[in-house]
């Protein structure tokens, strides 16, 4: 049985000694910089932007943070894993655009749902292609994403030339995906809680979630003591892109059009998500509820800086300067945490 | 913890509540505009219409404008700024109608819940009419009617024997129009035409065409309807030693600086101007009138050109252009 110390020991080892509620344990759990972080500029903007704290914005902002989360998520589980995937933009735009190709010419019953698990399957092949670029041709995570996210934009450029596809399908997964409910709440706010809880679980308490810290952390050490780690990793890979696969579906599904553009941009988004949610990105250490902190940030500073009549030109500036706080201020809790 | 402690906590929560509820209290009488357009607010031609907005914004003491949009063109986040533009609940919404299919569910909710929209820049030209996003009113160009003008003025002057329109664009439904509209009245005469996607990035759009060019050596008009792309691309031909004004002529779209210098040195032919001053300034004034004293703008569209600017009109628009009105 494999044993390798990882932060939820760590954190456990003084339970029952002292109360959990005291600053020195509350530092101690990955996620809290990124919940103080969260909490202090939610209040920030509720005091400094009208209507900020209103239901119609709260609701607003849990759709974007959903579809940034989802993809975060994915990204965060590759990241501790200890690789990384540029791709991510690409694949949520592939999968959107073979969902409405899809959908438009399914036109049986069901169709949508059809087009929907072809979208994911196609999704998890760019994920399982990128490991064996990565894993088999020995090329650096980094530069073979890069080419991955590159060449699937060219490809999908190629094909529309541009223009957007308007979607035809039925309604069956948009509705499901993110039909308007009461209030104006959607499907996705609640299938984006459940991902972090159902992968938050497989992380912290599974033994591939035990496996993952461990091929990021110290990956000689796991592979000595047994742990297969490219097959971690391929897995890590599909998981990443699948979500953002997922991701990009919910957000076409929202627009009801696929354009080659929609997300460009956003990989470097989900990475600073995760990163300001205590990932790092040497690996071996991170957290999927601190993902979704991070995401919730990405997703409120701009509509903060905008709600509070900030020119948005300053809005890159102002989440360079948070991702690289939060960057130094995960790096000294993990420190404490470690012992190093 | 302590009472001293837990009193704190207490005392700052109440405070921060007290805070919270007294923000959204204090509201003025002033009328409050919202102003969201695609982009990127940083390109030129978009700082004419903030320009417009910001002008129109003086004009009146109880007017509170706020204008906003990505910093370079990213639709998803002009979505999420119209999403915070309506949760600010402004008294009127202007907004571009970059893609109405995408657009009509969050707009079509908003005006039912009883905020004017008034649209301009990008229309909803979609069909029937009955299908569309119900704004007040638009306010800029007809776009199909723009390519047709550029044509026509283009046959004006010479018969080419190819012509290229550049898209730097693609997906936006009035640009894809404009090009529509030259493309299909150069067909009329028999004069092979189309639309070339240079992406939204200047430099690497500059290459493509250049690329086309080489190809096609016979294209001898090009479309350009931005003019930040205008200038890259008559930069990067006459680096390469081609002799724009003869050989290639230009027909543009919209006005700057250098594209007034180009024309006044003979590299571009005409520039169609879409006025879009005007577009920020009267789309605020109609705003503003309307949810002041309940007055109903004149009919879309509210058309804002095109103007066609030659050389003669270049020495009094260069000042202006510099200005930032035109």
């Amino acid at each position: 049985m494999l044993i390798i110390q990882n932060q939820e020991i760590a954190h456990h080892q003084n339970e029952g000694i002292r109360s959990k509620w005291t600053f020195e344990e509350l530092r101690k759990i990955p996620e809290f910089g990124a919940l103080i972080a969260f909490l202090a500029l939610f209040i920030f903007f509720a005091i400094c932007a009208p209507r900020f704290f209103s239901l119609r914005n709260i609701t607003s902002l849990l759709t974007i943070i959903a579809e940034l989360g989802i993809m975060t998520v994915g990204i965060s589980f590759l990241m501790i894993g200890g690789e990384i995937d540029l791709s991510v933009s690409s694949a949520y735009a592939t999968a959107g655009f073979v969902f409405v190709t899809l959908a438009n010419i399914f036109t049986f019953p069901l169709g949508s749902l059809l087009a929907f698990i072809v979208a994911l399957l196609v999704s998890l092949l760019i994920g399982f292609v990128n490991s064996r670029v990565v894993l088999r041709g020995g090329i650096p995570s980094f530069i073979a994403t890069l080419g991955m996210m590159m060449f699937l934009r060219g490809i999908l450029l190629g094909i529309t030339g541009g223009r957007s596809i308007s979607y035809a399908g039925d309604s069956l997964v948009p509705s499901l995906l993110t039909g308007i409910m009461a209030y104006r709440f959607r499907p996705s706010h609640f299938w984006f809680i459940a991902i972090v809880v159902v992968f938050s679980f497989i992380l912290n308490h599974t033994v591939f979630g035990n496996r993952v810290f461990a091929t990021g952390g110290k990956k000689l050490a796991a592979y000595t003591m047994g742990v297969n780690v490219n097959q971690v990793k391929t897995a890590c890979f599909m998981i990443s892109s699948v979500l953002a696969g997922l991701s990009g579906v919910i957000a076409i599904s929202r627009f009801s059009l696929a354009n080659v553009s929609f997300g460009q941009g956003m990989e470097l988004e989900a990475i600073a998500a995760s990163v300001i949610g205590g990932t790092l990105m040497t690996g071996g250490y991170g957290s999927i509820i601190g993902a979704a902190l991070g995401a919730g940030i990405m997703g409120m500073v701009r509509t903060g800086l905008v709600m509070a009549g900030v020119p948005s030109y300053w809005y890159n500036a102002f989440v360079g300067i948070i991702l690289v706080i939060a960057a130094v201020v995960n790096l000294k809790l993990r420190s404490t945490i470690l012992g190093e | 913890m302590k009472f001293g402690k837990k009193l704190l906590l207490a005392l700052t929560v109440v405070l921060l509540s007290t805070l919270l509820l007294g923000v959204g209290l204090a509201q003025e009488e002033e009328v409050n505009v919202w102003v969201v357009v695609h982009g990127g607010i940083a390109d030129p031609f978009w700082k004419r219409v903030e320009k417009g907005v910001m002008d129109a914004a003086t004009n009146h003491s109880d007017l509170e404008v706020t204008y906003t949009g990505p910093s370079e063109y990213n639709f998803t986040e002009f979505i999420a700024d119209i999403e915070a533009a309506v949760a600010s609940k402004p008294d009127v919404l202007v907004c571009t109608l970059t893609e109405p299919d995408a657009m009509d569910e969050v707009l079509r909710t908003a005006i039912a819940d009883g905020l004017p929209v008034i649209a301009i820049n990008a229309p909803d030209l979609r069909e029937p009419p009955e299908n569309r996003i119900p704004v007040l009113t638009y306010v800029g160009e007809d776009s199909y009617h723009i390519g047709v003008v550029a044509a026509e003025e283009t046959l004006k002057r010479f018969t080419p024997k190819r012509a290229l329109f550049v898209n730097h664009h693609p997906g936006a439904r009035n640009i894809e129009l404009r090009g529509q509209g030259f493309i299909d009245t150069l067909g009329k005469n028999d004069i092979p035409a189309e639309a070339l996607d240079i992406t939204a990035d200047a430099v690497q759009g500059a290459e493509i065409t250049l690329a086309y060019l080489v190809a096609h050596p016979d294209t001898e008009v090009i479309f350009s309807t931005n003019t930040l792309r205008t200038e890259a691309i008559v930069t990067r031909l006459l680096d390469e030693g081609i002799d724009v004004g003869n050989e290639v002529k230009i027909a543009s779209m919209d006005m700057s600086e250098k594209v007034l210098e180009y024309i006044q040195e003979g590299q571009v032919m005409f520039t169609l101007d879409q006025q879009q001053y005007l577009q920020g300034y009267l789309g605020v004034e109609f705003a503003y009138l309307h949810a002041k004293y309940g007055f109903t703008p004149p009919p879309a569209p509210v058309s804002t050109g095109p103007g066609v600017i030659t050389a003669e009109n270049v020495p009094q628009l260069m000042e202006l252009s510099k200005q930032g009105y035109r």
